[in-house]
């Protein structure tokens, strides 16, 4: 088995996948006719003014020498000019991006914490109802949009009860960020021990974490009880219970057995997180990455939106790199096909 | 011709088939589940024509002096920032949420399902290269890749229909490359090959109609998936815009006065795309059972 070579390969493939995105992206905003110009122009919207504008822009050069120039910019870390923010877009996205990842990563986490001992713990109960209970869950959780969920817990956990904060963003209104280490508020605090920033940004993203959880368990969660059935009816688990090993050291071999297709399903929610972030960001006033897209797109703003998408695809290509590393961390029977 | 059983033969002869699927109407309309959601979507549809028969007020007139009233008699589920009662608003919204969501399904599924049948067949390199880029755009978050494509067209019905058509059709282009692949090695579609059919007959009589069971679940699903996208793109302002009734931007008007304690406005929108996402996702679940009956689904 060569790890190595199958990691470098791997890698290969994210970067060409990376590739393939920003190409057609590339072409979907240079083919497609809404001419920022236009916007920019204003009420000039004369032949002149347009042309000029086009080319202070460079959109009148031939679609290649446009992408040459753009490559040819990234390598010195430059993504151009926002049209929206008339910052450069790298700055806009070293502020947002952290913001994007503090959300989801820490809501991916609790989902995972939460779904598979409820998984594991529905799918050792006998008789259906602790799965007719997921079922009804996963068709409400699944069917009511993310950012009505977020609502929901505003009105109820801000408005009624007052026991969290308003929806203004990552830090109370009046609060400074912490020291930048990283950019994200989560642990540039830690870092810097300074406990109220981290306390007041764990609270801000307690109810944005929290929709999360409820609206994107359901997809692990019947993963883990399904993958976990599976396993427990497989002959060597009734082989190890009939010959008397501990039901404790039992479930955590099945969970093992099961995880493959969980893992890979944390995996593909993880990157359609990545952009879903977008309506939770709107909700909770978070300007993160996602909710930069949707400015990006309303104000046709093409560096920006190339930028953005530039950053969340390589966040999902890594996404899915790890998951197919730790997929062959856990299953032998990969490394064996690979030799 | 291993696998050239009688019953697989029969299914595909014109004609030949109705014995099976009178027996499959019948399972069918014993499924209750699948009955009542089939009837919620059907009724749900009904709104889109009959709208201004059964909502009793206009779904865009204001008035000032009714402006965010509790619901009460006089307005069921109360009245938003405009004065606008939410029932009619709420009753006139699938002529745009439904419409728009059907029409992109129907572009997602008239694009892919004929590319990925062929491509599935065919198995050339054109076609493996078609896979690798429907396959590029499924592994990117599909929300931004609608706002891409927002950035590109604009905004407004026509458009949100074309981007959420677009997002989806590698959807179809997946699934029917593996359905007709893993039908080209059928025993029936080896011995129409032997009997000397053409390609076109094939693809046409044989394979197609046999991928219209897993076409159909999926349709039920991504019906429910786009209207969840097209209201969540309008929630953002990326969408269908204010004055026209649609839920998702309804959502987001009226969560500017939820801190006040406004909660209507909001609430009963996000219900109305809840149960009707619902109903499709229901469907689905009982088509694939009926349709796929060798389908191990978790119950």
């Amino acid at each position: 088995m060569n790890w190595t070579s199958y990691v470098l390969r791997r890698i290969g493939l994210a970067f060409v996948q990376i590739a393939a995105i920003w190409l057609l992206t590339f072409i979907i905003l240079r083919v497609i006719p809404a001419n920022p110009a236009y916007r920019i122009a204003g009420f000039d919207v004369s032949p002149e003014n347009i042309a000029r504008i086009n080319a202070e822009l460079g959109l009148n050069k031939p679609i290649w020498m446009q992408m040459r120039d753009y490559l040819f910019a990234l390598f010195h870390g430059d993504l151009g000019q926002s049209l929206t923010t008339g910052n450069a877009v790298w700055d806009d996205l070293t502020q947002r991006v952290p913001a994007t990842l503090d959300l989801v990563a820490l809501g991916l986490t609790l989902t995972v914490l939460i779904a598979i001992p409820l998984g594991v713990w529905a799918a050792r109960r006998e008789g259906g109802l602790a799965q007719r209970v997921v079922r009804i869950y996963s068709l409400m959780a699944g069917s009511q949009p993310d950012y009505w969920w977020g609502l929901a817990l505003i009105v109820v956990f801000f408005v009624s009860l007052k026991i969290a904060p308003g929806p203004v963003g990552r830090l109370p209104i009046g609060l400074p960020p912490p020291d930048t280490i990283t950019g994200s508020y989560l642990l540039d605090s830690l870092f810097t021990g300074n406990w109220v920033t981290l306390g007041a940004a764990l609270a801000q993203l307690a109810l944005p974490v929290a929709t999360m959880v409820i609206v994107y368990m359901p997809p692990i969660l019947k993963m883990t009880i399904s993958g976990y059935r599976a396993a427990m009816n497989g002959d060597s688990i009734r082989l190890m219970r009939a010959s008397g090993v501990g039901s404790l050291r039992i479930s955590m071999i099945v969970l093992r057995l099961a995880s493959p297709p969980i893992v890979t399903t944390v995996g593909i929610n993880a990157a359609y997180l990545l952009g879903a972030a977008a309506l939770i960001e709107t909700v909770f006033g978070i300007n993160g990455a996602a909710r930069y897209a949707v400015t990006a797109a309303v104000t046709t703003d093409y560096p920006g939106m190339q930028g953005v998408v530039l950053a969340i695809s390589s966040l999902a290509a890594l996404a899915y790199l790890v998951t197919d590393i730790v997929q062959l961390a856990l299953d032998p029977r990969l490394r064996s096909a690979r030799e | 011709m291993t696998d050239g059983r009688a019953i697989q033969i029969s299914s595909i002869v014109p004609g030949g088939g109705a014995g099976r699927g009178e027996g499959l109407l019948k399972r069918m309309w014993s499924d209750r589940q699948l009955v009542f959601a089939g009837a919620f979507v059907f009724l749900e549809l009904l709104l889109i024509p009959l709208a201004p028969l059964i909502a009793p007020y206009s779904p865009v007139g204001a008035s000032l002096s009714d402006k965010l009233l509790a619901p009460g008699w006089q307005h069921p589920f109360g009245t938003d920032s405009n004065g606008t009662d939410i029932l009619s608003r709420l009753i006139y919204a699938p002529r745009v949420d439904l419409m728009v969501a059907i029409a992109a399904t129907l572009i997602a599924a008239g694009v892919g399902t004929p590319l990925g049948i062929v491509a599935g067949y065919l198995k050339g390199a054109l076609g493996e290269t078609l896979m690798r880029v429907g396959d590029v755009i499924l592994t990117f978050p599909v929300f931004v890749l609608a706002l891409v494509v927002v950035a590109a067209l604009g905004q407004g019905q026509v458009q949100t229909i074309l981007v959420v058509g677009f997002v989806q059709a590698p959807i179809y282009l997946r699934l029917m490359y593996g359905v007709s692949a893993a039908l080209s090695r059928k025993g029936f579609v080896e011995s129409a090959l032997l009997s000397g059919a053409s390609r076109s007959h094939i693809i046409l009589r044989h394979i197609f109609p046999n991928a219209l069971g897993p076409l159909f679940v999926q349709l039920s699903i991504t019906i429910g998936l786009s209207i969840l996208l097209v209201s969540g793109l309008s929630f953002v302002g990326a969408g269908i815009q204010a004055p026209t009734p649609e839920w998702g931007s309804m959502i987001a008007t009226g969560s500017l006065n939820l801190g006040l304690g406004y909660w209507w406005p909001s609430v009963f929108p996000g219900i109305a795309i809840g149960v009707t996402v619902m109903g499709f996702a229901l469907l689905s679940d009982r088509l694939s059972a009926q349709l796929e009956p060798g389908d191990a689904r978790l119950e």
